[in-house]
């Protein structure tokens, strides 16, 4: 009888759910997303504890949740996608968003988001005997990449030097989510297989032909942090695991 | 089989305990020796489960109220205590005709109560322990468990729901005598003054035994049969004797 109520509940409280709508920057449209459950909001919440590879564990587990929750393919979707994803998922636990004496509607942000015109494109640049084909990373690759990431410096202790190592693999890291593949002279490398050997060739390859890569990593980054201005002040909603603490 | 039960009034009926033998009120106080908020929570479950017959559902008012019930019927109604510093004289028995507010509120479909648990540690599980209905039906027989688990399907936002609980239980203070108040959903307060209320001095208790089977002549399976309260009359009725034996000597 016990069982019967409670597998009632849970199917009724299950499909009763219902989907958000969130605007998707890179493809022009919307897609369907359904809400934080208590768990995954709870999942969020415990990656505020670790401060040195928190960004990378909130990134994570939000790629696991993004994963269970959304109605398309989440190859589709890209770190620009990323911050509307959040932004909704936030402003259906609550639309508003303090910071000290000023609060903003996060409803507002993601409506003047739809307006913002999203210029991000695939491109092949050219540098020495190297050709890049440089994209912004969609969230299988940025998931893929911060896992390695997250597994090579799991238990470990930060000393000096480990923070060296840590911050050196960051950059190294950030380029690899950009490029797809490498051309030297008539050999093509794929370069989001096997990251070690990937991380290898980066790291023999002269920095200066990575200016305009890293020039375009900004100008994603950039835009990533368009899409989370407020519209009434010169705020900017930080995309962390704070922002689901209410 | 027969037994003594003593009945407990509660907000929603009558739960029956038994009194506690002396062995096992020499391991409760064993069990609250340790300063550590979990492991008295732990013992006061214990006593719970193993003292009262009926097996319903209780929460944290029904259980302080049974476990002032149970410590009177050992120690008496009768209490010195220090709280906050101060130095307290007092019936403890008038605790239990004090109102509780064990109103339950609603967030959106969910209804919430008094918790069943004094100690809680994950936000998830006090609002699990705290949810007596979704929409109209009562889920307070299902398990905690399967009360986590509805709670964790929910898309409630779960720090707002903690706070609205938490800010509902910091307001439901009880006097406990004059001025002094306490807060049974304050798990370190009211599990501390659980403890000091129950405990008495491990040396003390080992004298007391002692004095049983010295004076008594009891073997050790029989503190498993008699409670404590019914060795100190038995004590009493040896000092007694012993009395009117030397008054009597004193006579001749």
């Amino acid at each position: 009888m016990s069982d019967n109520k409670f597998n009632d509940i849970l199917n009724e409280i299950k499909v009763n759910r219902t989907f958000l709508s969130v605007y998707i920057p890179s493809k022009q449209t919307e897609v369907e997303l359904l809400p934080l459950t208590l768990a995954q909001q709870k999942l969020i919440i415990e990656t505020t504890s670790d401060t040195t590879l928190g960004i990378l564990f909130f990134n994570n587990i939000f790629y696991k949740i993004l994963k269970e929750n959304i109605q398309c393919d989440i190859k589709d979707l890209t770190t620009i996608d990323r911050v509307n994803l959040t932004l909704t998922l936030r402003q259906h636990l609550e639309d508003i968003v303090e910071f000290g004496e000023i609060s903003v509607s996060v409803a507002e942000i993601l409506e003047k988001n739809k307006s913002i015109v999203n210029t991000i494109e695939p491109v092949t640049l050219t540098s020495g005997d190297f050709t890049f084909e440089i994209q912004a990373p969609n969230l299988d690759i940025d998931n893929f990449i911060n896992t390695h990431l997250l597994n090579k410096y799991k238990n470990v202790s930060f000393d000096d030097h480990k923070l060296k190592n840590l911050i050196s693999d960051l950059y190294v890291y950030e380029i690899l989510k950009f490029i797809k593949t490498i051309k030297i002279n008539d050999t093509e490398i794929s370069l989001h297989s096997e990251l070690v050997k990937s991380a290898s060739v980066i790291e023999s390859i002269d920095t200066k032909h990575f200016k305009s890569i890293t020039d375009y990593i900004n100008n994603v980054r950039d835009t990533e942090a368009k899409y989370t201005k407020c519209i009434k002040s010169e705020k900017s909603i930080d995309i962390t695991p704070d922002l689901f603490i209410l | 089989m027969i037994n003594n039960l003593i009945p407990v009034q509660l907000a929603h009926g009558t739960v029956y305990f038994r009194e506690p033998t002396f062995y096992e009120y020499k391991n409760i106080c064993k069990m609250l020796i340790s300063s550590d908020i979990a492991g008295i929570g732990n013992c006061l479950n214990t006593i719970l489960d193993t003292l009262i017959a009926d097996k319903q559902p209780l929460n944290i008012i029904d259980k302080f109220k049974c476990l002032l019930s149970i410590r009177n019927t050992i120690h008496g109604n009768g209490i010195a205590i220090e709280i906050n510093g101060k130095k307290i004289n007092h019936d403890l028995s008038l605790i239990l005709d004090i109102p509780f507010d064990d109103t339950t509120f609603k967030f959106k479909d969910l209804t919430f109560g008094s918790p069943t648990n004094f100690f809680i540690d994950s936000y998830d599980e006090l609002i699990a322990q705290c949810l007596v209905k979704v929409k109209d039906t009562d889920v307070t027989s299902l398990s905690i468990a399967n009360r986590m688990a509805i709670i964790n399907e929910t898309t409630l936002p779960l720090t707002l729901v903690y706070k609205e609980i938490s800010k509902k239980f910091a307001t439901r203070n009880i006097t406990f005598y004059n001025d002094v108040e306490i807060n049974i959903y304050d798990s370190a307060a009211i599990l501390t003054f659980l403890r000091d209320i129950f405990q008495e001095n491990l040396l003390d208790i080992f004298n007391f035994e002692y004095a049983c089977i010295r004076n008594l002549n009891l073997k050790s399976s029989d503190f498993n049969t008699y409670t404590y309260p019914e060795l100190k009359i038995f004590i009493n009725c040896l000092n007694k004797e012993n009395n009117d034996q030397n008054k009597s000597m004193s006579d001749k």
